[in-house]
């Protein structure tokens, strides 16, 4: 049991007002561990409102550092921060917005090698990552490990989100295996409306709140997708499937994969 | 005499190439009702959609001009259909078809 301090009641008072989080609800936010990987376009927005709703520990994986382009949407990053390591620009924030989260960063890339060792320390895991051999790879991790996750994609005026836990539809439910590199643009090739990270990853954020206070329903077995340009969200409805090569009944797939990324992806980190 | 008339339009939605020749034999009213029958209200991405019948899901990722359809995730009715199922997978009246896209952006 945590005790509140008069500023923490005062900080979370909009919380504990709501009578689906109250003071337990708020005390389960402030024991959660929030792993984010990419500290960029997603996951920017999702850990400034982890932060400020009091998530306990957030743990941030980039490998990357700021650059001038990544300011139109990373909204964690400042000007001043161009060449600084954005788990350290993302870290700063974190502590200035609310010094009681505790923050650890991995200034690397998450690959086969570390992807199970740093995922078992937290539970759950927000992917606002930029590529699809991550992406892959932090679904087939967390299947592997047992642990929920959030899995975010934008592109253009688009976005795409879904909540995975232990059971329900997994990535490679809906999708086999990654497209050849190169095949379907990324943020960096295609662009992207800035406003759109924000969207989607304020989804996210809440999707990671309602998991720890129990709220709601999850986007457990949907696909929301929305289209900026129209204004329409749409929640398609996706089943985990039984042939599913990470969690159907006979995985075949019994090792993490560290698949080919774009030529194109690469030179930009 | 009816179902007996109304062979050929069976044979006309499994066969359509057969279709010119059976029709040839067929009378008329059974040739209306058949008009009536091959057109299908279907829905694509919760978009209700009036299509001409036999459609299998390879023609109709043509007809929507889905970009790179290699890339496309397609689910049938809320059962993912298999890429090699495509062109055996003949759609019918209400069905509801949805086509996943892989969206990749985020951190960079």
């Amino acid at each position: 049991m945590i005790e509140f301090t008069e500023d923490q009641i005062q900080r979370y008072s909009r919380h504990i007002l709501l009578q689906d989080v109250g003071v337990e609800g708020q005390e389960r936010i402030m024991n959660a561990r929030v792993l984010v990987v990419g500290a960029g376009g997603l996951g920017a927005p999702v850990s400034l409102y982890l932060a400020a709703a009091g998530i306990g520990t957030i743990g941030i994986v980039d490998a990357d550092v700021v650059d001038l382009s990544n300011l139109q949407r990373q909204v964690i990053h400042f000007t001043k921060d161009v060449g600084v390591p954005k788990v350290k620009s993302a870290e700063e924030k974190i502590k200035a917005i609310n010094p009681d989260v505790k923050v650890d960063t991995y200034y690397e890339f998450l690959d086969s090698s570390n992807a199970l060792d740093i995922i078992k320390e937290y539970d759950f895991i927000v992917d606002g990552t930029d590529n699809f051999p991550v992406k892959f790879l932090i679904n087939d991790a967390c299947v592997m490990a047992g642990k929920p996750f959030s899995h975010g994609g934008i592109l253009r005026f688009n976005g795409q989100t879904f909540t995975h836990l232990p059971g329900t539809a997994c990535y490679r439910c809906m999708f086999k295996e990654p497209p050849p590199a190169g095949a379907v643009p990324t943020c960096s090739q295609a662009g992207v409306l800035g406003a759109i990270a924000g969207m989607l990853g304020t989804i996210q954020a809440a999707e990671t709140l309602k998991y720890f206070t129990g709220i709601g329903e999850l986007l457990t077995n949907r696909l929301l997708t929305f289209d900026a340009k129209t204004m329409q969200f749409r929640t398609v409805p996706v089943r985990h499937r039984d042939s599913c090569a990470i969690c159907g009944t006979n995985p075949t797939i019994d090792h993490l994969i560290d698949y080919e990324q774009a030529a194109c992806d690469l030179k930009n980190h | 005499m009816f179902v007996a008339f109304c062979i050929p339009l069976i044979w006309y939605a499994i066969y359509p190439s057969f279709g010119i020749v059976t029709s040839l034999f067929s009378p008329y009213l059974c040739t209306q009702i058949q008009t009536q029958i091959d057109m299908a209200k279907i829905y694509v991405n919760g978009d209700a959609q009036e299509v001409n019948l036999p459609l299998n899901v390879s023609e109709l990722i043509q007809q929507q001009n889905v970009q790179q359809p290699e890339m496309v995730s397609v689910q049938v009715n809320e059962e993912f259909a298999e890429r090699e199922d495509w062109e055996s997978i003949q759609l019918k009246e209400g069905d509801k078809v949805d086509f996943l896209y892989f969206m990749g952006g985020g951190a960079l």
